[in-house]
């Protein structure tokens, strides 16, 4: 019989060594992927950890605190523009511009998020105002000479370099969005257990209630929208980057805000893996109906409304929310 | 800039503004009463519109004659949705219902895309080009009379909520529905009839402007940010403030369009629209009906 | 002939003589299997893949999947007329890959493509989505043939895999105002101002600045230039700004449903010029412009790629397409036509499928059989046909005509519009 186990989410307590093994041998699992997959999964890979990135992203500020925003592709356009301007007028390395990316995401975030709680904003004006400031970035991209307007901006094509961030092999790709997600995932998997975690949670049960016991709810938030907007504004930059091509639509468009959110809510808001999860099952799907209804553009998208639906009314916590559910009956049947 | 062109301008805005103002009336009742965003609105006015579109395009029939028949199935349309998605969670917290909503509104637009293909279509009236001119300043029969099918259906809605029982039932249900349970009102049925009345305003809305602007499955999409934004500017709930906020933002929007290009035009609404949800997020008739 | 023949045996063929002469069949076909891949794998010879990135779904299906046919078409009547000769006559096989309209989407497009063994694509309609996509196409080496796309910098990069067959901006913009010069002082005139009106895509962005600059060479002016988002579904304001300009000329590029959208705002509001002037306008060139609106599109031109109606090679195709989709061939179908036989005309010459040595070959096209109004097709270093040339064409008694250059004309043209 197996003496009993911690639970993952307590307070100080670690996994077990055997939780850490598997973890490991999945990681160099995944390592040897991309020689054994053709390139079109090796893409679908790479999709699936830059979403999870910017999921996660999302998932700090609408899962753990609670504050729902239906806007962030603002961070992941910022990011986008920011780093492929300075490659392309500066000749600026995207990894330093990657860095000034997260920089200006991180601006925007407490400039929007500083309106919205000091003003009280929260719950659905809350995820409206994102919306009003992703569309009003997405009107300005459109509009301005200066960013390529509706054209978007092309990277130039200069072959593989690491100094550039550009490779024509995905492996590369493959392994950068795979690091910064495990990264990603670690950070939030150690920020569940500390005092600022728990002051997320706080936040996101009951804000006045925190605030009446002494939480700074303002202070909160607004660290909650720095990591959320950082991440996902170096998610950008990693795309663009990936893509060699950004436009207005595929950065600050709506649907981009409803495919970053969407994975985190269906794999289980507020919890480590559940943007990774949302990716796993989202992902592949979009590419492979993509693919299968090849003149029917919007069948992925059908799926996915009908998926949210299912969730929402179902599944509110998510895959992981099942996934703990059944783990528990599991472990109660066990002993 | 003459005269004329900014006159001719402020009368666009003040004709596109009516029809927004319909659209919103549908969301801020919905809001009032059950306080549910519902994001799938646009949606529903895109149903409205190729309801307008099949009827013409296949029964010949003129899409104002058609709101006989947009009407009843949008009203259907939203009765299911309330009762079997939305009553079911009704009591989950804001975010998940807005979610839902989303959910629906991602189906709705995609199922069409995939049932009528993503084609813009044209419903063409005989009498699309005819224009009434006060010297200089036109005005397109078609958005005239879309302007006057929104008033029309607006003044009916605020009527039924004002002066009938039924209206009182309703603004009994969203201020106080336990009091109005207490009272025998059947705050269940109130939810779905609204929500029904809603759907069908969008529906209307959707019929109204069929006959000049193309149908293609994601036009809802700029109805309802729009609507949105009418509704906080209005207030949430106040049937007037959504069809005088639609006004402004209206007139918001063809005035932009005069001093930024292209895509930008809706700049200034939005600017009003972050600028209300900072300073008075109950909007301009905010709380009241 | 020297008796090459060995001493028989009373046997005839020794045992070890037919081992050997199998032998030297087998190695033979073994060898001839690799080098001459048509001649000794027997049965038919292997289909050449050619890729097409066009948005066959989307807000552009209807103009995509004209290219689609006028693609098709060709590829059709190659093969009947034997294939590519110089490699066994090998068939030609299209790959379509759905653009739906966004340059991302023909990312993916390329890659599958390439991995599908496309030894070369076209496509894509739109500049947007065609300066995305042959870069990739760049990236792995793989010949495009853009068929339509606009924008001059497309061919402005330094690429070496990327050719094409339309007249590009600085050839369409700088000739379409040209034209209107020469008409206007061949009916006695005075033309000063256009009023421009476009989206605000790659294309029109990038005619509309063109007809700017070179508007002043011959005394005329751009005094308004009105950008539309192509998915803004109302069109009056910007047309208001339009008819407030008053000008001589109205201009307008843009794909084919808000081309129709623009038109009919622009009867509606009274937009009286001395005539409506398209520039690679999607709808003005296209007869479904005409059977949508009716008699209000009388007499109006656009300055855009055509076939050359007076060759008896354009009026095959006339008649092919007619046959087949029961309607005149638009002007984008005919660039999507063409390059599939500028493609079959380089294989013929490279007598090979490898992506180099076709791409050299396109390179060195000297095309005088073809269906366009201008000189041979020949690509300049930058990949551009040198000699595209446009035309004008206008609505007369409900037909659309190609009325300029007089060399082309197929009818007399009516300037200025009769109020």
């Amino acid at each position: 019989m197996r003496e009993h186990q911690p639970q993952e989410s307590c307070l100080g307590r670690g996994l077990s060594w055997q939780k850490w093994l598997i973890i490991g041998l999945i990681v160099a699992a995944l390592h040897f992927l991309p020689w054994t997959f053709p390139p079109q999964y090796v893409h679908i890979m790479i999709m699936i950890f830059l979403f999870t990135i910017m999921g996660q992203g999302w998932n700090i500020l609408g899962g753990y605190a609670g504050q729902f925003s239906f806007g962030h592709s603002l961070f992941f356009g910022l990011g986008a523009y920011t780093s492929t301007l300075m490659f392309v007028h500066w000749g600026l390395s995207p990894w330093i511009g990657m860095v000034f990316s997260c920089f200006i995401g991180i601006m925007m975030g407490l400039f929007v998020g500083y309106l919205s709680f000091r003003f009280g904003l929260s719950g659905p004006f809350f995820a409206l105002i994102m919306l009003a400031f992703a569309e009003v970035f997405h009107m300005i991209s459109i509009s301005w000479k200066a960013v390529g307007a509706a054209l978007g901006l092309l990277i130039p094509l200069k072959g593989t370099s690491i100094a550039l961030m550009q490779f024509v092999d995905k492996k590369p790709f493959y392994f950068i969005t795979l690091w910064m997600m495990i990264g990603a995932l670690y950070l939030v998997w150690r920020m569940e257990k500390t005092r600022m975690g728990l002051y997320f949670l706080a936040v996101r049960e009951d804000n006045d209630a925190a605030e009446a016991l002494g939480v700074n709810t303002l202070k909160y938030k607004m660290v909650a929208m720095t990591l959320s907007a950082g991440l996902t504004s170096i998610g950008g930059t990693i795309y663009a980057q990936y893509l060699l091509y950004i436009d207005p639509d595929i950065t600050f468009g709506v649907m981009n805000s409803i495919e970053i959110l969407i994975r985190p809510i269906i794999g289980g808001p507020g919890t480590v893996l559940g943007p990774l999860l949302g990716s796993l099952v989202l992902t592949p799907l979009a590419e492979f109906t993509r693919l299968a209804f090849q003149s029917y553009g919007g069948v992925y998208l059908m799926i996915y409304g009908a998926i949210l639906v299912g969730v929402i009314m179902f599944l509110p916590d998510g895959i992981m929310g099942l996934a703990k559910r059944v783990f528990y009956k599991m472990r109660k049947e066990v002993g | 800039m003459s005269f004329t062109y900014i006159l001719q301008t402020l009368l666009d805005g003040l004709l596109m503004g009516g029809i927004y103002g319909l659209v919103a009336i549908g969301l801020t009742l919905i809001f009032g009463v059950m306080k549910v965003i519902n994001f799938a609105h646009g949606a529903l006015m895109m149903l409205g519109m190729y309801a307008t579109y099949w009827a013409f395009a296949l029964l010949h029939i003129d899409p104002y004659v058609s709101i006989v028949i947009t009407i009843p199935i949008l009203f259907l349309v939203g009765v299911c949705f309330q009762k079997f998605l939305i009553n079911p969670i009704i009591d989950a917290p804001e975010h998940n219902q807005l979610l839902l909503t989303l959910g629906v509104s991602l189906f709705l637009e995609n199922i069409v895309v995939f049932l009528w293909s993503p084609d813009y279509r044209v419903v063409k009236t005989p009498y699309e080009f005819v224009y009434f001119y006060i010297g200089d300043v036109s005005i397109s029969l078609l958005r005239l009379l879309a302007f006057c099918l929104a008033m029309l259906v607006a003044a009916v809605v605020y009527l039924v909520l004002t002066k009938t029982d039924l209206g009182k039932a309703i603004r009994a249900s969203s201020e106080e529905p336990s009091g109005a349970l207490l009272v025998g009102i059947n705050v269940r049925r109130i939810y779905w009839t609204t929500f029904g009345i809603g759907a069908a305003c969008a529906g209307v809305s959707g019929t109204a402007v069929a006959p000049f602007f193309p149908v293609y499955p994601t036009v809802g999409g700029i109805f309802v940010i729009t609507a949105f934004m009418v509704v906080v500017l209005g207030g949430m709930g106040s049937v007037i403030g959504a069809f005088i906020g639609g006004l402004i933002v209206g007139m918001a929007d063809s005035v932009g369009g005069l001093f930024f290009p292209g895509a930008m035009k809706n700049l200034l609404s939005f600017v009003i629209f972050i600028l209300i949800l900072l300073f008075r997020p109950t909007g301009l008739f905010g709380g009241s009906k | 002939m020297a008796n090459t023949k060995k001493k028989r045996g009373n046997r005839g063929i020794s045992r070890r003589d037919f081992i050997k002469g199998t032998a030297a069949v087998g190695v033979a076909a073994a060898v001839g299997s690799i080098g001459f891949p048509n001649v000794l794998r027997g049965a038919a010879p292997p289909e050449i893949q050619i890729g097409n990135i066009l948005p066959l779904s989307g807000p552009l299906a209807y103009l995509g999947n004209q290219l689609k046919n006028g693609a098709v078409m060709a590829v059709n009547e190659i093969n009947k007329a034997g294939g590519i000769r110089s490699l066994g006559g090998a068939k030609l096989k299209l790959l379509d890959a759905d653009s739906e309209g966004k340059a991302d989407l023909s990312i993916s497009g390329v890659e599958r493509l390439d991995r599908a063994g496309a030894v070369a694509i076209m496509g894509c309609l739109q500049s947007a989505v065609t300066i995305v996509a042959t870069q990739v196409a760049e990236k792995y080496r793989v010949p495009f043939v853009v068929s339509v796309a606009v924008a001059d910098k497309i061919t402005e990069r330094g690429f070496k895999y990327t050719f094409r067959l339309q007249p590009r901006a600085a050839q369409m913009a700088p000739q379409t105002v040209k034209f209107i010069s020469d008409i206007a002082r061949q009916a006695g005139e005075k033309v000063k101002t256009i009023a421009y009106i476009h989206d605000n895509t790659a294309f029109g962005g990038s005619l509309s600045g063109l007809v700017v600059e070179t508007a002043p060479k011959y005394g005329m002016e751009v005094v308004a230039r009105v950008p539309y988002s192509p998915r803004s579904a109302d069109v009056t304001t910007e047309v208001r700004k339009i008819k407030a300009a008053g000008a001589d000329i109205v201009m307008a590029s843009g794909y084919f449903s808000d081309g129709v959208r623009v038109f009919r705002a622009m009867k509606g509001l009274r937009v009286r010029p001395k005539a409506f002037v398209g520039c690679g306008n999607g709808a003005y060139s296209d007869q479904n412009f005409v059977k949508e609106l009716g008699d209000m599109t009388e007499y109006v031109m656009d300055g855009n790629y055509q076939a050359n109606p007076n060759s008896p090679l354009a009026q095959k195709m006339f008649d092919h397409y007619q046959a087949l989709y029961g309607q005149k061939i638009p002007p984008s179908a005919v660039f999507a036509y063409e390059p599939v036989y500028v493609i079959a005309d380089a294989l013929e010459r490279a007598k090979s499928t490898d992506r180099e040595v076709l791409r050299n070959a396109l390179a060195r096209t000297n095309l005088k059989k073809h269906v366009l109004p201008q000189g041979p097709i020949v690509f300049d270093a930058t990949g551009q046909n040198k000699n595209a040339q446009i035309a004008l064409t206008q609505v007369l008694g409900g037909k659309i005509r190609v009325v300029w250059p007089e060399q082309y004309a197929e009818a007399k043209l009516v300037f200025p519009m009769p109020s």
